[in-house]
């Protein structure tokens, strides 16, 4: 992968190879670590890690291609895995490192196609040549299968380097390069909002652990024992590359980008992901800091953070006419406190007495790079507040464990407007103050004697609400931008998953299951894991959907997709009506709401993995 | 390194500090308790008697006159003869089973010190039990008097069967616990509450081995184990840190294999009579890095994917009040494994049957202590427990030792009455870092017969750890360790 700031690994190894020696030289006691103290060598490394492969295959046709892709790979994916526990004097460090490799399946060989064909199109020069080194033109440029092989350069392999620091008996110190998630939710983000992550590889399907996209941070804790509790904080002091930053949607239109826009770049058109806006930038330093307490028997936290909002925005470019004046496609965000009568913050409102930015004023907003003469848009990571409180309770009464959390984000960005149209969600970015809350409830099954299993099934169920508070109709607020369903004041989710575990956690079935309440649809996940030896471990899994039948759909018919590269001006799909939709962008509609975006996307995942 | 550290600490405050004076060699060191000559006879902290005021007169639970037999254990029954004394160092097994149950050990008849399940499992199973004499042991003086110093002020509830006054040593004295008491059983099992461990423990390189009757060992998982006791301390400082509302708190992470390496528990059990209160549990899953609450009601499931029960934690770790009946049965005397290995891990050896030096694991079943491990007559309590219906087990049985509560053997049976589960606990003396004499079990053998499977647990366990503090068993270790 081509980086567009790599510069981080030059900032991140000389302040940890600084800051830890200095360290080493410094500190007075030693963090934990796993010899009991026995060992009082200065150094000491070890480690272990896996081998995996991971195969996809597809269980239904994809109608964004012409072959009929039920039984296809849809991925096939090898990985190296190496974690390093390194001991220097007082400080133990950590160091995770991985290698991926994937084959590029005939089934991403049909999108890459269409993708080629789009960029031909979309620059007037004659499809079938190979485009390729023009993908993602405005992302992650290189070849369509870049968007996989994530670890190309050096600070992809080292997915996290930290040292661990227990400077005082109370103040413990996690420098580097890390993973840190507060706060309680299962599946969805609330407060876990420290990190991005990476939806390319499997969407949601992955553990957390393998797809979110570890920081620099400066994280400390602070213990108190007195009340039973300890305070943690941290710093980001905006040391980590570009493509480190928010989560990553599958804009590239890979396999995971929800359908009909398999084989569309995003990324051609738009610029992904601007990191340098004044409502978002990288460089900023984040930070959040959280008391995290018992009482009683109850665990409990409260906590704040300054961070980037997970999912990235659409912002609707200005274009910058001949004559100098500003022509908006939608409302321009993020120039400070430009803000017109009605609520808009807008450039170039064709309303007499509204609003009118300065054109310098607008263009200011864009950071370093105003591209809006050539692509539609820019997605943000626009920075936002979160306040959060959780808590958890074991009820002896109820056999069940309780936790609960609320995260509460004034201002929270959301794409809104233009709903009548191929592009729906691209009028601008409104702020809403929107308030998370996630309730659930976990308790062991002993289903031994029914179902024969080796002991307690957990199982689990979770309903999480976003709450947009005074959500108006007229605010015509989106999901996500290109899909036209307004999203409901409510929106809820009820998930529920159980484990079985059956010859002694030799064999572990399992089965996930999610709904959305408030608009239909669904998931289910069922898998099982085999567990041989120490070494050997083989899941297999079942990615299956349902939804209402509003799905967005390819425009026109999709045998005729990549028939004819020499058919300039066919995008792969032809026969669409314009009054319809667009060749790229599907049928018009407002209905596929986040369970119809799957549509046929019901797919079997094998994994080996050797352990070492 | 840690090996050495073992050696040192323990070997030495054993008396074998001459084994420490060419100690460069590691290698060369004799590691286990068993590598000792032949009817060796560990003295007491000073060489006397053992104090009678804690353990009776003449002490009944091992020989302790260096190397010469307590005369009235030794005392041979009217009609037995010299030739019909079983010698030290008999390896007891399905083949001379029959010939030496009849035979006679320290005055008793050998039969008589095999419980039943114990000679099916030589009949049947193939256990091979090598006999050495008994020793005394002598558990920590300050755990012995301040048993004595608490009498009066505890108070046992026959209507509750609960428990108030302990501060701390036994709940009971056993000497005064008699088998005409009808709570007797539930007196000494809330002395198991007051453990032999020390006032914090090390459960060094604690390993879960998988192992199949018939195939061996299948998987093994290794973890990091610290607990911290609240109350009942004897180390010197206060008897009661905190405000008295805790009992103990434990951090246990996984280090092996890979796919649970990282992964944690950190648990809070309060200092509740009734046992109602349940344990605050909080597990660290590395796949989503943040602790997230368990339940605190799993004290009758299995720990992970063992066959051992988080009850079967030394035999039986629940008060009584979690059980409808306990019941003091028998005493006698049977053989146990008092005096195991001082290196029960051997991390030199990872991954091999070589790493657990105490566990027959390349002779079939491939699950019972290995021949070096050696067997000896103890006195016991045989204590019968009923638990709740909703226990898997319908019955459970504890052999442990009558001058304070250390379990060696156990039973266990299924809701149909029959023998399901058979625990060996292998024990021995460890001297803390401040010179504490606690006794512990190093090895676990718990044995699913009906499966033909055990998962048996080792440990390099250490007594009162030199520098540990309450504030290093929290749930900011388990974070910051499970990585």
């Amino acid at each position: 992968m081509v980086m567009k700031n790599n510069t981080s690994i030059k900032k991140v190894g000389g302040f940890l190879l600084g800051f830890g020696g200095l360290m080493a030289a410094a500190s007075p006691t030693f963090a934990a670590d796993f010899d009991y103290g026995l060992d009082d060598s200065f150094f000491k490394i070890s480690y272990n890690g896996y081998v995996r492969t991971t195969v996809g295959v597809l269980l239904q046709d994809s109608k964004e291609t012409a072959a009929d892709d039920k039984w296809r790979m849809s991925q096939a994916r090898a990985t190296v895995n190496v974690d390093w526990d390194i001991k220097t004097g007082p400080l133990n460090w950590r160091v995770v490192t991985r290698v991926e490799e994937e084959y590029k399946t005939d089934y991403l060989e049909d999108l890459s196609e269409r993708m080629d064909k789009q960029y031909a199109v979309l620059n007037g020069v004659l499809p079938g040549l190979d485009n390729r080194g023009t993908y993602g033109r405005y992302g992650t440029e290189g070849s369509f299968m870049d968007q996989y092989e994530t670890t190309d350069e050096i600070m992809d392999i080292v997915r996290e380097i930290y040292f661990d620091w227990q400077i005082t008996d109370r103040l413990f110190a996690r420098i580097g390069r890390q993973q840190l998630v507060w706060g309680e939710s299962d599946f969805f983000q609330a407060m876990d909002v420290v990190h991005g992550y990476d939806f390319r590889q499997r969407l949601f399907y992955e553990n957390n652990e393998e797809w979110r996209k570890p920081l620099f941070l400066l994280n400390f804790v602070y213990e108190v024992h007195e009340w039973d509790g300890m305070l943690n904080f941290y710093i980001r002091p905006g040391l980590d590359r570009a493509v480190d930053m928010g989560s990553n949607y599958n804009l590239e239109g890979g396999r995971w980008i929800p359908t009909p826009y398999r084989g569309v770049d995003f990324t051609q058109v738009t610029d992904a992901y601007n990191e340098d806006h004044n409502k978002g930038d990288w460089d900023d330093w984040t930070y959040g800091i959280r008391w995290n307490g018992r009482w009683g028997s109850a665990g409990y936290s409260f906590s704040y953070m300054k961070t980037f909002n997970p999912q990235p925005v659409i912002n609707p470019n200005l274009n910058l006419n001949a004559g100098g004046t500003l022509e908006a496609f939608g409302a321009y965000y993020g120039v400070g406190d430009a803000e017109d009568p009605l609520g808009f913050r807008s450039i170039g409102n064709p309303v007499p007495g509204q609003y009118n930015m300065p054109v310098d004023k607008a263009l200011a907003g864009y950071g370093d790079g105003y591209r809006g003469d050539k692509l539609l848009g820019e997605w943000l990571y626009p920075e936002i507040d979160v306040f959060g409180f959780t808590i958890n309770y074991f009820s002896m009464a109820m056999d069940s464990t309780l936790s609960a959390e609320v995260a509460f984000i004034p201002n929270k960005p959301y794409n809104y407007g233009q709903l009548k149209s191929d592009l729906p969600g691209w009028g601008g970015i409104k702020e809403k103050d929107t308030l998370n809350v996630m309730l659930r409830i976990d308790k062991e099954f002993k289903w031994q004697e029914i179902l024969g299993t080796h002991r307690p099934s957990l199982s689990s169920i979770q309903l999480f609400d976003t709450w947009i508070i005074n959500r108006k109709k007229s605010d015509e607020i989106v999901e996500f931008a290109s899909f036209g369903e307004e999203k409901s004041e409510h929106t809820v989710y009820l998930t529920l998953f159980t484990l079985l575990n059956y010859t002694r956690d030799t064999i572990n079935p399992s089965l996930v299951v999610g709904t959305d309440l408030t608009n239909g649809g669904g998931f289910v996940i069922p898998a099982v894991e085999f567990v041989w030896g120490n070494d050997w471990r083989l899941k297999v899994e079942a990615d299956l959907w349902w939804n209402d039948g509003d799905r967005k759909k390819v425009c026109g018919k999709a045998e005729n997709n990549a028939s004819d590269p020499s058919a300039v001006g066919d995008l792969g799909v032809s026969g669409c009506s314009k009054a319809v939709g667009d060749d790229l962008l599907g049928v018009r509609e407002n209905d596929a709401s986040f369970m119809d975006w799957f549509a046929r996307d019901n797919q079997l995942v094998f994994k080996l993995t050797r352990q070492f | 390194m840690y090996k050495k550290l073992l050696t040192a600490s323990v070997v030495a405050s054993m008396g074998f500090a001459p084994l420490m004076a060419s100690a460069e060699d590691e290698t060369a060191l004799p590691l286990y308790a068993t590598d000792r000559e032949p009817g060796y006879v560990q003295p007491t902290a000073d060489g006397s008697k053992p104090n009678p005021v804690f353990y009776g007169s003449p002490a009944k639970a091992g020989r302790w006159d260096n190397g010469k037999p307590d005369m009235e254990a030794e005392q041979l029954p009217e009609g037995v003869t010299e030739d019909q004394v079983m010698k030290a160092g008999t390896v007891i097994n399905a083949a001379n089973f029959d010939k030496v149950k009849d035979m006679y050990f320290e005055g008793k008849r050998v039969g008589d010190m095999i419980t039943e399940k114990i000679e099916w499992m030589i009949r049947e199973k193939n256990l091979a039990m090598n006999i050495r004499h008994s020793e005394f042991i002598e558990m920590d003086e300050k755990y012995m008097q301040a048993t004595q110093d608490g009498k009066g002020k505890v108070k046992f509830d026959p209507e509750t069967r609960a428990v108030s006054g302990w501060e701390a040593g036994m709940f009971f004295d056993p000497q005064e616990i008699s088998m005409d008491d009808p709570h007797a059983g539930d007196k000494l099992i809330w002395n198991l509450r007051s453990p032999t461990y020390g006032a914090t423990m090390d459960l060094r390189h604690i390993s879960w081995v998988f192992l199949d009757g018939e195939d061996g060992m299948e998987r093994i998982q290794r973890w990091w184990a610290r607990r911290y006791y609240m109350e009942g301390r004897l180390d010197g400082g206060p008897l009661v840190e905190g405000d008295g509302d805790i009992m103990q708190k434990t951090v246990l992470v996984a280090i092996y294999p890979q796919d649970i390496k990282g992964i944690g528990i950190f648990s809070v059990r309060y200092n509740d009579p009734t046992a109602e209160t349940p344990d605050d549990v909080w597990a660290y899953l590395k796949s989503v890095r943040r602790a997230r609450r368990l339940s605190g009601n799993a004290w009758m499931d299995p720990i992970g994917g063992t066959v051992q029960l988080y009850d079967d934690w030394d035999i039986w770790d629940a008060v009584p009040t979690k059980y409808k009946d306990v019941k003091l049965v028998d005493r006698r005397y049977v053989f146990a494994i008092a005096h195991a290995p001082l290196m029960t891990v051997d991390l030199r050896f990872r991954n091999t049957i070589q790493e657990f030096p105490a566990v027959g694991m390349d002779i079939p079943p491939h699950y019972f202590p290995a021949p070096q491990v050696q067997w000896e007559p103890r006195e016991v309590w045989v204590i019968e427990g009923t638990p709740p219906d909703v226990h898997p087990y319908s019955k459970k049985v504890v052999y442990m030792e009558v001058d304070y509560p250390r379990p060696y053997l156990g039973e266990a049976y299924d809701k149909n009455g029959e023998f399901w589960k058979g625990f060996i606990f292998q024990n021995r003396l460890d001297v803390g870092d401040d010179g504490y004499k606690a006794l512990m079990p190093v090895v676990g053998h718990i044995i699913d017969f009906k499966a033909d499977f055990a998962t048996n647990w080792s440990s390099n366990m250490k007594a009162n750890p030199a520098g540990v503090e309450e504030t290093d068993v929290t749930l900011q270790t388990l974070i910051a360790l499970a990585r």
